[in-house]
C-alpha cells in the first residue's frame, strides 16, 4: 500500500474526531441553554402569578 | 424576580465572547494554512514517503495533550489553594481536551508506525509512558463522572491532576534517557538547531501554532459549557427541582 494512504487516513480521522467532538459540545450547550431558558421562564411565570 | 439566584454564584465568572469568536476564526485560518503546508508545501521525505506527513499531525496533537495536562496541573493547584470553582472547571475541561488530543496523537502515531516499523504499536519507553499518561487522565475523567460533582470530587480530582502530571516530563525525556524505537529528537537537536529542512520545520511550526490556537478555542467553548451547566444546577437546586 502507498505510504501516502496512511497519511490520508490519519488526517481524515483527525477531522472526523474533532468535528464529532465539536458537534457533541454544541448539542450539549444547546440542551443546557434550553434548560436554563425553561427555568427562567418558569420563574417569571411564578412571579407574575404571585403579583 | 427570583432569577437573581441563577446568576448569583459567588465565584468570579469567566465570560468568553469576543475571545471565542477570535480563536474560532484564528484556528480555522491557522489549521487551513497548517494542513496546506503539511500536505503540499513541505517536501516529501526521501525514505518514508507520504507517511512522514503524519508527523505534522502526530507531534502537535501530543504537544497540545501535554499543554492541556499542564493546564490541569496549574488549575488543580489553583483550586486547592483558592477553592474557587473556576479552577476546577478549567481543570476538568482541559483534562478532556488533553485526552482527546493525546488519543489523536497516539492513533496518528500508530498509523505512521504500521508502514514504517511494520507494527501498529511498540511498548518502548516513549510508547509505554504515553499510554500510562493516557490511562491516568482517562481515569481522572472516569473518577469525575462516577463520583459526581461536589467539593470532595473536585479535591480528589485536583490531587489526581497534580500527581498525573509527573508522567509528562517522563514522556518528553523518554527518547533521551532510554533506548527506544522512537526516532531521536529531530526538531531541536543537542546543538539547538533543527535537524529538519527549513520547509519541513516551517510547516511543523505552523501546525504546532494552529493546534495550540485550536486548543484555546475548544477550551473557551468547553469552559463556557461548564458554566452554563453550573448555572442550571444552581437554579434547579434553588428551585428544589432535585
Amino acid at each position: 500500500m502507498n505510504n501516502a494512504i496512511f497519511a490520508f487516513i490519519a488526517y481524515a480521522l483527525l477531522w472526523a474526531m474533532l468535528i464529532a467532538y465539536i458537534v457533541i459540545l454544541a448539542k450539549r450547550q444547546s440542551e443546557m441553554r434550553g434548560q436554563l431558558d425553561e427555568i427562567e421562564h418558569a420563574l417569571t411565570t411564578q412571579d407574575t402569578k404571585q403579583e | 424576580m427570583k432569577d437573581l439566584t441563577i446568576n448569583s454564584t459567588p465565584q468570579k465568572q469567566y465570560r468568553p465572547g469576543t475571545s471565542l469568536v477570535i480563536t474560532a476564526i484564528a484556528s480555522t485560518v491557522a489549521l487551513s494554512v497548517g494542513f496546506y503546508m503539511a500536505l503540499i508545501y513541505a517536501p516529501e521525505e526521501a525514505l518514508q514517503g507520504g507517511a512522514q506527513r503524519i508527523f505534522y499531525l502526530h507531534v502537535p496533537a501530543l504537544w497540545v495533550g501535554a499543554l492541556a495536562f499542564l493546564v490541569v496541573f496549574i488549575s488543580s493547584l489553583g483550586y486547592l489553594f483558592s477553592r474557587n470553582t473556576i479552577w476546577d472547571i478549567i481543570a476538568r475541561s482541559s483534562a478532556e481536551m488533553g485526552v482527546i488530543f493525546l488519543t489523536l496523537g497516539i492513533v496518528a502515531g500508530a498509523i505512521w508506525a504500521r508502514p514504517i516499523w511494520g507494527i501498529w504499536y511498540s511498548f518502548d519507553p516513549r510508547g509505554t509512558t504515553t499510554l500510562v499518561l493516557w490511562l491516568t487522565y482517562v481515569s481522572y475523567i472516569m473518577l469525575r463522572s462516577i463520583v459526581g460533582s461536589g467539593p470532595r470530587t473536585s479535591r480528589l480530582s485536583a490531587f489526581l491532576g497534580i500527581v498525573g502530571f509527573i508522567n509528562v516530563p517522563l514522556v518528553f525525556m523518554a527518547t533521551r534517557w532510554w533506548r527506544t524505537l522512537h526516532p531521536a529528537p529531530t526538531i531541536v537537536t543537542s546543538d539547538s538547531e533543527s535537524g529538519m529542512p527549513q520547509e519541513m520545520f516551517l510547516a511543523f511550526l505552523v501546525c504546532l501554532g494552529a493546534f495550540t490556537i485550536f486548543y484555546a478555542f475548544l477550551m473557551i467553548y468547553r469552559v463556557q459549557l461548564e458554566q452554563i451547566v453550573e448555572r442550571v444546577q444552581t437554579a434547579r437546586s434553588t428551585l428544589g427541582l432535585f
